[in-house]
């Protein structure tokens, strides 16, 4: 018997569709029924209705047989335990109590950032950023974040195999030691390495020890979104090994030309950080003030939208021939000598020249200019040359020491190592981590090269051997002859330089789970070493190396502390500027739609596509999850009549591909963007795979002579249509709704309340009244708070969007992956999200602003989802928590749907994976596993309160203000959050809760009184004067 | 057709009028004797362990105090079960034949841990932390009963959250002066109520707050 499943109309009869001022997607902004069905309904349609074929009698008969058999579950025993002491029990070890060591993790361009890894009887379980680290100062990314679950990931490869038979290591030593000893014979002509980018000075030693060893040897390096044209243009204007770091505390103007400074680039959270602590300020009753100088001005010219972009104060879609042209006139407007030529630029553009001229003049030694990977690398030279003209260098823009072990130009090394293959002279390729066959430029054919290459039987000599060290077995895996299993860098000793050079010590937190291989072993093996394990070599290397008198407390502080002292790149003072003399190519030709390939804003170049907390995790702007899509400008879809999931074929460069179309308001007209990293062939339950594909790869559009800024595109629509999971209409806060229970549909929620932004013009001059606090007629909250009253402030002003407390907060509360066809009901588990509203009109995205409002549980003090749970498994604590009781749970919903902010998770299944052994590891002992059918939601981290009450209350000593952070807190790049006892009143939380700026979210509608309150964002309009 | 009722069924139903009420009233008697019973919750109910370990001999014969094994009482949330090296300071110089004790040795010469079966345990949801309660006046053998007593261990309470509760809503009746927590012969002093009082006021404990949910579970 089949059932039409129940369709509830709730929409109004007569919604007042206007369009508003504020809003979060496009089917919002154009008043269309898809935002309105999302807007008055909990979950879509059907994601929340009984739609099995079961019938009503059915259903009453399993929930009365359920409720008679729940009675016999309350009979079980508890189920016996075993205690399993130690033997000898490790000194610093007290079971229950975490440790915190000192590592350094791999980031953008290999560089290193510091960490500390929270352990639990030897589990890592957390990663938190080294304060002492210059490239964390205590933040850390998303991706870092999210390592924790590459270490334990059970698709992880776990054996070593020879030509896919299982093997060891012992076997792989004895099969390839005799090959080596040939290949030494003859100075090794016959080997090549490929590794990633290297910043690691011991595997740098090594390799240079392998190059000893055979002297024709050749040494390759490819990363695949690795800032290639950043490097060229190093390059081509000093040739020779240069690396540029930026002094943002020092910037009063700062000119990004597609430089998206605050994600995906070589020291992000460090310049996040300097960036906007020149953006605090505080409003009270004397007035706007500054407190760290003048508030700096960015102004962003950009393709994609970026971070950076919805940052900007004035910001300029363009495409990347436009913004090659810009860049070319802002040179010559600035008078640099030998500036390109070019044609009169349209009106817009000529203005921005013109204020952007002004503005880098006036603020000379105090500006910088900073160029993205779309432009080429002779912009990129030019723009060095602009910082050097402008009086920049040796002030905000510092000019360093190479932190590569080699800096090489990555393209041309790896094509020559595609020719050495082809052309028979390699006998033994190593490939240390990466994955060519998947992420090399499409037109040099790795996957085909190396699979000829590895079937390929030379009339002489033995037959060419292949070998891969890898975490996964991948795409180059399959096409290797030897795969060895890559010890993760939790499990391994290593160096890391960071940005600016300084070296970062990476030590294991646990022993290798499935007997993986580091690269430092690898190559010790390559090099000849024996009997010498990777911390033997590394400690070596730096006995050797690190200048110091007692080198073993030294090395022991060096450890403690995460990175060596002393170990900055030393800044290069007296560079001079390069002469462009090249002449440009020709840019491309107009009419056709321009390529944009760029890193995936969460799992990057695919390296960490199986990776699910990243895959689950909305990407900051298009808040798209599990996929990646053709991104074109809404006027360039209504251009080519496309809309959002349609497929449509792309080709370019001769290649093909074959993706959904999602529109991307703010985007550059006439340029579409795709995210690389997906359409993995091999991979794993996350990432896909060739028969059950994640996304779709892109790779095989980029060559080698346009890799980001992949030319010119030709789309044709397939017809074919693809459900993309965006959660941009899920979980959303209703202003209308609210109103017309309230005033008759008169809207009486300040857009402020969501998307917080004021202008500065409006602000200065003028100054918080004395006593601004609103009186309300509501009578105060019943609670009487004793003790402690925990609260929270967030500073819109400072989040960059970055993903980063998302992240961290899925990791410290174990919160599940829901899998896409879940997201695409709203099902999915955040604690936190980040609400993205654009403010403007989408056809003119030069006016578009962009703002993000993270939001978790509100804390109410009179909060509404208490007083519907009939069996009370949410309630308030004495100190003012919303506490949330797992056990108590019967799921009924109330709470959630009594919500006014769409806070509370409920597991509709069971999400959490409690079977799979690698898992069982990862998980927080200190916060409870869900199971089905439980509500649940941000609890302030309370396991972190507690664990800091509990030592209050055994060393008598009162917790002060800053010793409890919320996992979100901790991680925040710029210190957006900050929580703290309302009832401390030096507490930095009572001073931002003061602040004029400072506003409880729909508190006057509902008189919620939320624990979290907001600080608003200023617009900083273009100014001359400095403020305050 | 003969009558299907006869007379006699007049008792009967009187009889069934009577007998439902206590029949269910017996069957919830039963219910909740077999909830508090032994079986259930294991209370007085020694376990074999894989040695035959008695606190009745290390505590009461020897006068060991409980923080010489369980080391770590006072600073974290787990009492700590000692490692074979503890059991090893002793018995490496005295009993080091005895056949009781091969376990213990075998485990130290071989590395593998002794596999103990766990006596007081709480469920997963449940946070408890020994440390804060050793430091604030809850004593051992509030809890853990006479350990001193049991030559084979066992659970001496329910640990049911309602026990929990009962002590969390009025901690002053249970409360000791810090200098007897490792007391196992505490006994309460007959006003006990005053000076629970006075406790809970010098332990600066605030008892409204030991009601919140997530003192426990998060």
């Amino acid at each position: 018997m089949s059932h039409q499943p129940i369709q509830l109309r709730i929409l109004p009869a007569t919604p007042s569709r206007t369009a508003p001022k504020v809003w979060r997607s496009l089917d919002e902004q154009g008043g269309r029924d898809q935002f309105y069905e999302s807007l008055y309904r909990e979950f879509p349609p059907n994601a929340s209705e009984l739609t099995d074929s079961q019938s009503r009698r059915d259903f009453l008969k399993l929930a009365g047989a359920s409720v008679a058999l729940a009675g016999l579950a309350s009979c079980t025993r508890q189920p016996e335990t075993r205690l399993v002491p130690y033997v000898h029990p490790p000194e610093e070890i007290i079971p229950g109590k975490p440790l915190f060591y000192a590592s350094c993790a791999p980031s953008d361009g290999g560089r290193g950032v510091g960490v500390l890894v929270e352990s639990h009887e030897g589990r890592p379980t957390k990663i938190e950023g080294n304060p002492l680290h210059p490239a964390s100062l205590g933040a850390t990314d998303a991706q870092t974040q999210a390592a924790i679950l590459d270490l334990y990931d059970p698709d992880r490869s776990q054996s070593y195999t020879r030509n896919g038979a299982v093997s060891t290591w012992d076997g792989f030593v004895g099969s390839v030691s005799p090959v080596l000893e040939q290949l030494a014979a003859d100075g090794g002509a016959g080997l090549c390495i490929l590794t990633t980018t290297l910043t690691c000075p011991t595997q740098g030693d090594l390799l240079q020890k392998v190059l000893q060893r055979f002297p024709k040897a050749s040494w390759h390096q490819w990363s695949a979104a690795d800032h290639h044209q950043r490097r060229a243009g190093l390059l081509r204007a000093y040739d020779k090994p240069v690396d540029i770091t930026y002094d943002f505390s020092k910037a009063d103007v700062i000119v990004s030309l597609d430089c998206d400074f605050l994600s995906q680039f070589p020291g992000a959270l460090t310049y996040a950080r300097n960036f906007i602590d020149r953006r605090r300020i505080r409003f009270d009753q004397s007035g706007l003030h500054a407190l760290n100088g003048p508030v700096n001005r960015l102004y962003v010219m950009e393709t994609t939208p970026s971070l950076a972009g919805a940052m900007a104060e004035h910001h300029l879609p363009l495409t990347p021939s436009q913004l090659r042209d810009f860049t070319f006139t802002l040179a010559g407007a600035l008078g640099v000598p030998n500036a390109p030529p070019t044609a009169a630029l349209p009106p817009r553009q000529q203005a921005m020249i013109q204020l952007l001229t002004q503005r880098l003049t006036q603020s000379r030694g105090k500006c910088m200019v900073l160029a993205g990977e779309t432009l080429d690398e002779y912009s990129h030279a030019l723009v060095h040359q602009i910082n050097h003209h402008l009086g920049n260098m040796g002030h905000t823009v510092l000019p360093r020491q190479s932190v590569e072990v080699q800096q090489v130009n990555q393209v041309q090394s790896l094509s020559a190592l595609v020719a050495k293959l082809q052309s028979e002279r390699c006998q033994m390729l190593l490939i240390l981590e990466g994955n060519p066959a998947y992420d090399a430029p499409g037109d040099l054919h790795f996957a085909d090269v190396l699979k000829t290459f590895t079937l390929s039987r030379p009339r002489q000599g033995p037959p060419p051997l292949a070998i891969h060290l890898s975490l996964y077995q991948d795409e180059t895996s399959f096409l290797c002859n030897w795969h060895i299993p890559a010890a993760h860098w939790l499990e391994s000793w290593g160096d890391l330089r960071a940005f600016d050079g300084t070296v970062g010590l990476t030590q294991p937190l646990i022993a290798p789970l499935y007997d993986g291989k580091s690269a430092i072993d690898l190559l010790a093996f390559f090099a000849g070493i024996v009997g010498k394990s990777d911390y033997e070599i590394l400690r070596d290397y730096w006995k050797e190396h690190l200048q110091t008198g007692d080198f073993e407390s030294a090395w022991r502080l060096a450890l403690q502390q995460g990175h060596l002292p002393n170990s900055t790149s030393p800044l290069i003072n007296d560079l001079p500027p390069a002469s462009l003399a090249a002449p440009a190519p020709p840019p491309a030709p107009a009419g056709q739609m321009e390529l944009i390939l760029r890193p995936d804003p969460c799992i990057g170049d695919g390296r960490q596509a199986n990776n699910g907390w990243l895959q689950e995790l909305p990407k900051p702007l298009t808040k798209l999850t599990w996929d990646n899509a053709v991104l074109l400008s809404p006027a360039d879809a209504k251009r080519l009549n496309v809309e959002n999931g349609q497929v449509v074929k792309v080709a370019a460069n001769g290649s093909t591909i074959q993706g959904p179309v999602w529109l991307f308001p703010g985007h550059a007209d006439g340029c579409i963007t795709i995210h690389l990293g997906y359409g993995r062939a091999k991979s794993g339950r996350a990432g896909g795979d060739f028969k059950n594909q994640v996304g779709f790869n892109a790779y095989p559009l980029a060559t080698t002579s346009a890799l980001t800024s992949a030319g010119p595109a030709t789309l044709t629509p397939t017809g074919q249509h693809m459900e993309l999971a965006c959660t941009q209409l899920h979980q959303l806060i209703d202003p209308k709704h609210l109103a017309s229970q309230t005033t008759n549909g008169v809207q009486t929620i300040p857009d402020r309340d969501l998307a917080p932004l004021e202008e500065w013009s409006e602000l200065v001059g003028k100054a918080l009244p004395a006593h601004s606090k609103p009186l309300s007629l509501f009578p105060a909250p019943e609670h009487q708070w004793d003790g402690h009253a925990w609260g929270m402030s967030i500073d819109t002003g400072a989040c960059i969007g970055c993903n980063a407390c998302v992240m961290a907060c899925q990791s410290e509360n174990n919160s599940p992956v829901v899998g896409k066809e879940q997201v695409l009901m709203g099902r999915q588990m955040h604690w936190i999200r980040i609400d993205r509203y654009y403010r403007g009109d989408p056809a003119d995205p030069q006016q578009l602003r962009t703002i993000f409002q993270p939001l978790m549980c509100m804390h109410c003090e009179t909060a509404p989802c208490e007083l519907v749970c009939p069996v009370a498994a949410t309630s308030h604590s004495k100190e003012g928590l919303n506490e949330m009781t797992y056990n108590r749970c019967v799921g009924t919903r109330y709470c959630s749907n009594n919500c006014p902010y769409k806070v509370r998770r409920f597991n509709f299944f069971q999400y959490s994976d409690l079977n799979t052994a690698s898992y069982k590891l990862m998980h927080n002992p200190n916060v409870t596993v869900r199971a089905r059918g439980v509500m649940e939601k941000c609890t302030y981290c309370v396991q972190r309160i507690n664990e800091a009450r509990i030592a209050s209350k055994v060393s008598d000593q009162p917790i002060p203000d800053g010793a409890i952070l919320t996992a979100c807190q901790q991680v925040c790049p710029t210190q957006a959050i900050v929580f703290g006892d309302l009832h401390d009143p030096p507490a930095k939380v009572n001073r931002l809760k003061a602040d004029g700026l400072s506003y409880a979210m729909l508190d006057e509608q509902l008189n919620t009184r939320p624990r979290t309150t907001y600080l608003k964002r200023v617009r900083w309009a273009d100014a001359q004067s400095s403020e305050g | 057709m003969a009558q299907i009722f006869r007379p006699s069924s007049n008792q009967l139903a009187k009889a069934t009028l009577v007998a439902i009420p206590l029949l269910l009233g017996a069957i919830t008697l039963g219910a909740y004797g077999f909830y508090f019973s032994s079986y259930l919750t294991d209370v007085n109910q020694p376990r074999p362990q894989p040695v035959p370990f008695s606190h009745e001999h290390h505590v009461r014969g020897l006068g060991i105090d409980c923080r010489y094994c369980h080391e770590q009482v006072e600073t974290s949330a787990f009492a700590g079960i000692p490692p074979t090296k503890t059991c090893m300071t002793c018995h490496s110089q005295i009993w080091t034949n005895a056949k009781m004790l091969q376990p213990v040795r075998d485990s130290f010469a071989t590395d593998q841990s002794l596999n103990w079966r766990r006596v007081n345990s709480v469920p997963d949801f449940v946070y408890f932390d020994h440390s804060v309660h050793v430091n604030n006046g809850v004593g051992c053998s509030t809890c853990h009963g006479q350990v001193d007593r049991m030559p084979m261990t066992f659970k001496a309470q329910t640990l049911h959250m309602r026990w929990c509760i009962d002590c969390h809503m009025d901690p002053a009746k249970n409360l000791r002066p810090a200098d007897q927590i490792f007391n196992m012969d505490w006994q309460p002093p007959a006003d006990q109520q005053v000076q629970g009082e006075l406790l809970v006021k010098h332990y600066g404990v605030k008892v409204g707050q030991l009601t919140n949910c997530s003192i426990c579970h998060r």
